[in-house]
Formats: C-alpha cells, structure tokens, sequence
C-alpha cells in the first residue's frame, strides 16, 4: 500500500533554519532517508513553502473557491509530505515514528492513506 | 446428533449457547477468508439463521462451532460472484481442507482459529481506531452482541451505533489496518490496550455511568467472558491474570452493592456475607499468577488492593497501609488522578483525615479533575469525618451536581439529608 505521510508542527517548534541544532536536525532526516530508500519504500517527498503562501481550493455551492491560508485554523501547520509504500498502516505508523519531527517531539504526522483507484 | 425433533425453544437456547462460545472464533476465521470484517459478519450471521432451520430438522450438531464455519464458509464461497475472488478464496481455504484433516467436526484447527481469534481481538483494539470505536467493536465482532445490544449498553441510538461501526470496519478496511497478530516487540504494548478495552467494558457494565441500568446487556459478564478467552489464547501472562484477578474480585461485590432501590451502597457499608466468595476465591488464584513476576503491572497492583478489601472481616479491619503501598506502586507505573484520590481515601484511615485533606488539597490543583463529582465526594467525605460539617455540607452539594449517575446521586443526597439532621 502506498502512504503520504504529511508533516505538521506548531511554527518554531523546530530548530531555525540554518542554525548549528539545525544542521544536526537536518543531519538526521537524511539518515531517515537513506534507511527509507535502502528499505525501498521511499516514493518521493517535499518540503513545502510556509502557511502564508498556501491555497485552500474548495468547490462550494459548485463554484471552485480559493482561500487564502492553510487547510484549517489550528496551531500546528504542514512542514511537507512523504509517500512511502508498505505492507500496512502499522508498517506505515513503525516508519512514522521514526521520522525525526515525530521522535523529537517536534510535531505529527498525519498519515492518509492513498486511494487504490484499482478497486473501482 | 439427537433422533427426536426439538422444539424451537431448545434449538434457541442451544442456538444462544453456541452464539455466545463460537460467534468471535467464526468471525475470525471467516476474516481470514473475506478479509472483510464486515462480510465475514454478515457470512457467520447467514450461518446461524440458516442452523435455526437445519438443527431443528436434523438435530443439534456434535459441533455446534463447526458446523457453523462450515456453513459460513460455503455461504462465502457460494457468494463470491466472480471467479477471482472465488479463486482467491479456495486458495486461503486450502489450509483449511489438506487430507490430514478431513474431519469438520472435531476441532482438527484450534490452534489456527486461536491465532485467528487473537488477530481478530488485536484487530477491534487497534490503537488506530478510536477508543470508543474500539469498545464497540470488539462488543460486536468477538463477543457478538447485536448493534441494539451495544445501543442499549451505552444509551445510545442503533442507528449511531451501527454508522460508528461502519465507520471503524471503513477505517480498518481503507487505512490497512493489518489482520495479523502483532510482531513479538510489540505484543506488550498492544495487549495493554486489549486490556484497557475489556476494562472500559466492564467498567461501563460495572458503573452503568449514566442512567438506570434495566433491560441493559451484562457488560460486566461480557469483560469477564473476554478477559478468561484472553487469558486462554495467552496462557500464563502474568497482567492477564491480573486483569482478570481484579475484574472477578470488583465483580464478587455486586450482590452487595446496590438496594433494592438502586442505591448505591459505599464499600465501608456493604454486607460483606454477601459478597460472591467463590469468586473471590478464584481471584485470589489468578492473583497469586498475577504477582508471581518482578514487576507486577497495573491490573496486578490494582487486583492486589481489591484483594486487601476482599481479606478484610469489615471497612474498619482493613490493611490501610498495605493499600498506600500498593498505591505508591501504581503511581510508580502511571501518574494518576484516581490513584492519587484513592491513595489519599486509604491515607484517611492508615493516618487521619486531616492528614488526608491536605494531599486532597494539592489534588485539586490538578484541573483534569476540577469537575468531577470523585473529589468534590472524597472531600465532603473527609471534611464529614474530620467534623466539620458545614464545609462538608456544601461539598457534597457540588458533588450532587456534578455527578451524572443516579445511583450515586441518591447516595450523595442521602449524606446530605443525614448531615442536615445532624446540623
């Protein structure tokens, strides 16, 4: 099965960008990535661009409407996705865990199964 | 298989007895044939309509059990409309049918319907279901209750009941959630779960937490049921055995804890003659498993300090510090506010109200309990005996009001009413 694991966290909560505990941060999520590919299960990633820079596209009343921000008004905000393919969501929450943001305690990840269009 | 034609009465209640030992066990071995949750249902619930008429013609089989995943079976394969899936199906049969075991009627695969069993209790606990979700699922799929059964145990609507089903049976099915038992680092975690939902179940069933408790499913018995088939599919777990141990122990109290009236009557009250000692004494017995390791876990510690109570001739012979002890022990395992409460009771009586009064004070600190009617209760009940009555007075008001069962209300009130006679 394949899973996008979606990044959040609350803004600052990871070390600054460019900052010393950042490079060790960052030193970790390629070690992360290294197992996932030797593992064969990482199918591409992303970091996105800041909240401020989001659109929301919804259809309301049939009419496509834009919204200016993120998908919902909470604290934590999305950091970037995974998509990774596993037998099973408890693989999918093993691999989860392990992400640095996850086990640093620096925010979640929303795991959202893929749709399996082949099922009709 | 019987010679003569059995009333339909008799086939019901034989029907009622193989529902409640086989529906779990055949779900789960359809499961893996369907891996479908909610069509090896439907196959096994097929299977039991269809006894109804076949045992009252032919007699009630040697094996109830088998003859119903037999039936369950073929109602799936007969089912499966196209050949794929047909195929896929005889395939996952296979194990099922080698020439060693030609015989359905003996139980020639208890070990595999056990693992099948297990996967299917750790499937309704998943941790990725949500918590009450998990409760009623597993009510459903391994003790078999009706929707309307789960539906009157929790006071809710069938309709609710049925979409939160569908809902979680959606989730397992769509989020993958895998029908296998979990690797063995994780089996400790996962069973702690298991745990807490055959815990919440008797709890519900114990408590009735809203409400009057009539024409209601005994959850209570239903945990019990589900903590002896847990201990059975793993045998010698010490927690298991704990688990169990106090379940049997707080349920050796009911004949002695409600009036006829439905109020509740505390502990220190209770006609002790009238608690259940024959299962107390099988308690003592799991208990005796449960502590026989090095670190005995929560269920063990909370078994052992029902057992202190269940030891002890009255309220005022208990061993109050015993209790402290195996209190300090849990808070040692988890931080929580009800093992603080109730080490504080215990504190009251192995030192002094007062002394008690003061860790309560600290305790109210603590907003997760801020409105609950437990510890505005256990204060009005120190301030009751440390005489100072006016202050208990207002206390146990709050606690009137916070409360949301009426068997505990009436006990409230029935305070109130003495300590304004006495005012």
């Amino acid at each position: 099965m394949k899973y996008t694991f979606i990044l959040v966290a609350t803004p600052g909560a990871e070390p600054a960008y460019g900052s010393a505990e950042w490079k060790d941060y960052a030193a970790e999520y390629g070690a992360w990535n290294e197992q996932a590919a030797k593992a064969g299960i990482h199918r591409g990633g992303e970091a996105v661009q800041p909240p401020e820079r989001a659109t929301t596209v919804r259809k309301l009343s049939d009419d496509i409407k834009l919204h200016d921000g993120p998908f919902a008004e909470t604290k934590e905000v999305i950091l970037g996705w995974y998509l990774v393919e596993v037998d099973d969501l408890d693989e999918a929450i093993k691999w989860a865990s392990k992400m640095p943001l996850v086990d640093r305690g620096f925010g979640g990840i929303e795991i959202r199964p893929s749709v399996d269009f082949s099922q009709g | 298989m019987s010679d003569k034609p059995l009333s339909k009465a008799v086939i019901k209640h034989h029907l009622d007895d193989a529902y409640a030992a086989e529906w779990g066990r055949s779900v789960a071995l359809l499961l893996r044939l369907t891996r479908d949750l909610q069509t090896a249902e439907d196959c096994v619930q097929d299977a039991f309509e269809s006894a109804l008429v076949y045992w009252q013609r032919d007699g009630i089989p040697d094996n109830p059990g088998a003859w119903i995943r037999k039936a369950a079976k073929h109602r799936f394969i007969d089912a499966a409309r196209s050949s794929r899936t047909r195929q896929q199906a005889l395939q996952r049969l296979s194990y099922l049918d080698q020439p060693s075991v030609q015989n359905d009627e003996i139980e020639e695969l208890d070990v595999l319907i056990k693992d099948d069993e297990l996967a299917l209790i750790f499937l309704c606990c998943h941790p990725a279901i949500a918590v009450t979700d998990q409760v009623m699922l597993t009510l459903r799929t391994v003790a078999g209750l009706s929707p309307r059964d789960i539906a009157a145990a929790f006071f809710a609507k069938d309709e609710a009941v049925r979409t939160r089903l569908l809902r979680a049976k959606r989730k397992i099915r769509g989020a993958g959630i895998p029908i296998k038992l979990p690797e063995a680092v994780e089996i400790d975690k996962r069973l702690k779960q298991v745990f807490a939902v055959i815990y919440l179940i008797f709890n519900e069933g114990y408590l009735a937490s809203r409400g009057e408790s009539a024409g209601r499913p005994d959850l209570a018995r239903e945990a019990i049921r589900l903590a002896i088939r847990l201990l059975e599919l793993i045998p010698n777990n010490n927690e298991s055995h704990g688990l169990l141990a106090l379940l049997l122990f707080t349920d050796s109290r009911t004949p002695a804890r409600v009036t006829t009236q439905e109020i509740l009557i505390p502990l220190d009250e209770q006609d002790r003659t009238r608690w259940n000692h024959e299962v107390i004494s099988v308690a003592f017995k799991h208990l005796e498993r449960a502590l026989a390791c090095e670190l005995p876990g929560r269920y063990a510690l909370q078994a052992a300090i029902a057992a202190e109570h269940a030891k002890a001739i009255a309220y005022m012979e208990t061993d109050w510090s015993a209790i402290v002890a195996l209190y300090d022990g849990l808070l040692e395992i988890e931080d929580s506010v009800i093992y603080r409460l109730n080490r504080c009771v215990a504190l009251s009586f192995s030192d002094s109200p007062l002394a008690a009064l003061e860790q309560l004070a600290e305790l109210e600190k603590d907003a997760t309990l801020e409105s609950h009617h437990l510890l505005s209760a256990t204060r009005a009940d120190l301030l009751r005996r440390a005489a100072r009555t006016d202050e208990a007075l207002s206390a146990y008001r709050l606690a009137v009001d916070q409360a949301d069962n009426a068997a505990v209300q009436k006990f409230l009130q029935r305070r109130v009413r003495e300590l304004e006679a006495k005012n």
